[in-house]
């Protein structure tokens, strides 16, 4: 009994020994993976020693395929050996290159360490065409904005990389009639029309959507579009306009000076055109005229004008009857709803009567009748 | 008694041959000599003046019968000065000259009717002035050709051709009192001195007066009644007004200085909203001075009646 019970632990014993792993450890994360045709590889190995004393172990790739070049590299170094204390662990980097025409397949390599009397050894595979298909994402933060035709649409937008290559990424988009749409990377200045995007990473992008000042209300669809070669991702923006009243003053001609009688109304057409994208309501006209002069307006107030559409309005100007001859600026403005606001500066040029002209005329009248009564009176042979 | 024939027969012959008299006469080429003179010193300093000073203007001829530099005065300081005197040597001795040498009979001895006679000696004085202007516009315009490069535009002929109705009509007013004194007194010397008088008398004394007056007849005039005293100011324009110097001098102003807007005093009111320093467009310069144009055109043809009345009652054949 005893002595089978001795046995037993002997067995553990050893069963223990063996678990208490000596020798040389040559390893990777993974160890068979799966690429695209054409892509070079970069595998990071991990050298470890247990349990052995310290000393050097030489490395070697002994199995590659043919065309295919390997390099082991150390510390930004070509590396052939691997100098290791006691339960010490040394990173490598195999990286694998494969000929410029490779066939689709399986290629199988071998690196081996050996020295300390151990041998360890690391078959790799590598499955070409049997990497991960090219993938590209879009996504946005906000993508319905909403605002008046004259503020700027910024939308926060990422794009991701994901697919197991860098990817030069093309940005295209897709918008209404005379928008415009630029990208720019998130905190630069610069604008951009593409961009490299790493392997599985992301960036951040403002596009920003201007579009014509004069566009309708409405809602308005910008369909973004980020191609990397056969890869490609799309976004819908949505841009929700709303309308603003813009309106514009001047006169018929465009003339802003003229003259003007003093002491009499002078008629002054005025235009009034709602420039905008929606309709301008309430709109009442106003002078700011030199004092003792009059102003009046006809019709003086306009319920509503239509976006595109012009209205005529009268203004009677009536300088004061004791105004000097001369120019004088009178600022007519119109106002309206949802802060809609204009003024014109209108030179006029006051003439006086020419009333007084004429009773001059008729004081030398009065003299030349003065004469000719003398004449008349006074003439003698 | 009414009076037979038309008063024109004979006007021209006497015209012409009063003009020769006095573009051949001694007389009238002293003054000549004396205000080309003094018009080309005048001229010369002011294209002087201009070259260095003004860049730019779109009145630089105005400019140039304006500008003044010491010791000269202007062209124009100049021509309101030899003006009168020249209008009153044509005109003082134009009549009673002619009874001092006894060829009045004698011309009137002749188909010629005495409105004729003063009308012609008259329009004679006033076709030489108007020669003698005439002929100083055109050095001026022809100096400022050759002084500043620049020919002269259409509003600033316009406005010249104003100033010189205007100095004209001034002529006139002293031709007229001349001919006047002429006929009211018998020595050409009592005459000469009468009309010098005159004009001595607005010229240097009447500014003064002018105040004193309009005090004397406001005494209301309060020094802190802003009102009263704008009242007095007035009234003292107007009473200034009565002058012909006055009258010319305002013209001028406003002719040949288009900023100028007001003759008179203006509330400040009256400017709120205004454009300081455009030109006024000529027909309202003209328009402003209208009345002082006219003043001196109609003040012409009172003196002129009434030296015609005064001459058609004489007397002559003594």
């Amino acid at each position: 009994m005893m002595r089978n019970l001795l046995a037993l632990l002997a067995v553990l014993w050893s069963l223990a020994l063996a678990q208490q792993y000596r020798g040389l450890a040559l390893g990777t994360a993974y160890p068979e993976i799966g690429v695209q045709p054409g892509e070079s590889v970069s595998l990071t190995l991990t050298l470890k020693s247990y349990g052995l004393p310290p000393g050097v172990v030489r490395l070697s790739v002994p199995e590659v395929p043919a065309g295919w070049q390997a390099v082991l590299t150390g510390g930004g170094r070509l590396v052939r050996a691997v100098y290791l204390n006691p339960d010490q662990e040394a990173s490598l980097t195999l990286r694998l290159q494969p000929p410029k025409e490779v066939k689709e397949g399986t290629y199988r390599f071998l690196v081996r360490a050996e020295g300390l009397g151990q041998t360890a050894s690391l078959p790799i595979t590598l499955m070409v065409g049997q990497g991960l298909p090219k993938r590209l994402s879009l996504e946005a933060e906000l993508p319905v904005l909403k605002g008046p035709p004259t503020s700027s649409f910024r939308y926060r937008v990422t794009l991701r990389n994901e697919s197991d290559q860098d990817l030069l990424v093309s940005l295209e988009y897709q918008a209404p009639q005379g928008f415009q749409v630029t990208f720019t990377p998130a905190f630069s200045s610069q604008q951009v029309t593409s961009l490299p995007v790493k392997a599985g990473e992301s960036r951040d992008l403002d596009v920003e959507v201007s579009l014509p000042k004069d566009t309708p209300a409405g809602a308005y669809g910008v369909t973004l579009r980020a191609v990397a070669g056969d890869a490609r991702a799309d976004l819908a923006l949505t841009l929700e306009v709303t309308g603003r009243p813009e309106v514009r003053l001047s006169t018929k001609e465009g003339r802003l000076s003229g003259s003007v009688t003093a002491g009499r109304e002078n008629a002054v057409k005025l235009v009034v055109k709602n420039e905008g994208s929606a309709p301008a309501k309430n709109l009442s006209f106003s002078a700011f005229e030199p004092s003792g002069w009059e102003v009046k307006f006809e019709p003086e107030k306009l319920e509503v004008l239509e976006p595109g559409q012009e209205a005529e309005v009268t203004a009677r100007i009536k300088p004061s009857p004791k105004a000097v001859a001369g120019d004088y600026m009178v600022t007519l403005r119109v106002s309206g709803d949802e802060g809609v606001s204009e003024s014109l500066d209108y030179r006029a040029t006051v003439v006086t009567s020419t009333l007084w002209g004429l009773v001059g005329v008729a004081l030398v009248a009065v003299a030349v009748l003065v004469l000719g009564f003398a004449v008349n009176r006074f003439g003698r042979r | 008694m009414r009076r037979e024939g038309s008063p024109w027969t004979g006007l021209w012959a006497v015209f012409f041959k009063e003009m020769a008299d006095h573009l051949t006469g001694l007389r009238m080429r002293i003054l000549e000599v004396l205000i080309l003179l003094s018009a080309l010193g005048a001229l010369y300093t002011g294209s002087q003046a201009l070259r260095q000073t003004v860049g730019e203007d779109p009145f630089l001829y105005l400019k140039l019968l304006t500008t003044a530099q010491d010791p000269l005065p202007s062209f124009v300081g100049f021509l309101s000065f030899f003006i009168p005197l020249a209008a009153i040597a044509l005109a003082f001795d134009a009549v009673n000259g002619e009874y001092a040498r006894g060829t009045l009979s004698r011309v009137l001895s002749q188909p010629i009717y005495r409105d004729a006679l003063l009308f012609g000696k008259f329009l004679a004085g006033l076709g030489t002035l108007a020669l003698l202007l005439f002929a100083l516009f055109l050095m001026v315009v022809g100096l400022g050709l050759l002084r500043l490069g620049v020919p002269p535009g259409s509003e600033e002929v316009g406005r010249a051709f104003f100033f010189l109705l205007a100095t004209l009509g001034y002529a006139g007013v002293w031709l007229a009192l001349g001919l006047l004194f002429s006929v009211l007194f018998r020595q050409p010397a009592t005459a000469a001195l009468a009309a010098l008088g005159v004009w001595l008398f607005f010229a240097v004394f009447y500014p003064i007066l002018t105040d004193l007056a309009a005090t004397a007849l406001l005494l209301r005039a309060d020094p802190f009644d802003p009102e009263s005293q704008l009242r007095q100011a007035q009234l003292a324009l107007w009473i200034s007004r009565l002058s012909p110097n006055t009258l010319y001098a305002e013209a001028l102003t406003a002719l040949l200085n288009p900023a100028v807007r007001s003759l008179g005093p203006i509330l400040i009111t009256q400017l709120e909203g205004a454009v300081l320093g455009t030109p006024l467009p000529l027909s309202q310069s003209v328009l402003l001075v209208w009345p002082q144009i006219t003043g001196l055109l109609a003040l012409t043809l009172l003196l002129f009646t009434g030296a015609y009345v005064a001459f058609q009652r004489q007397e002559v054949r003594a």
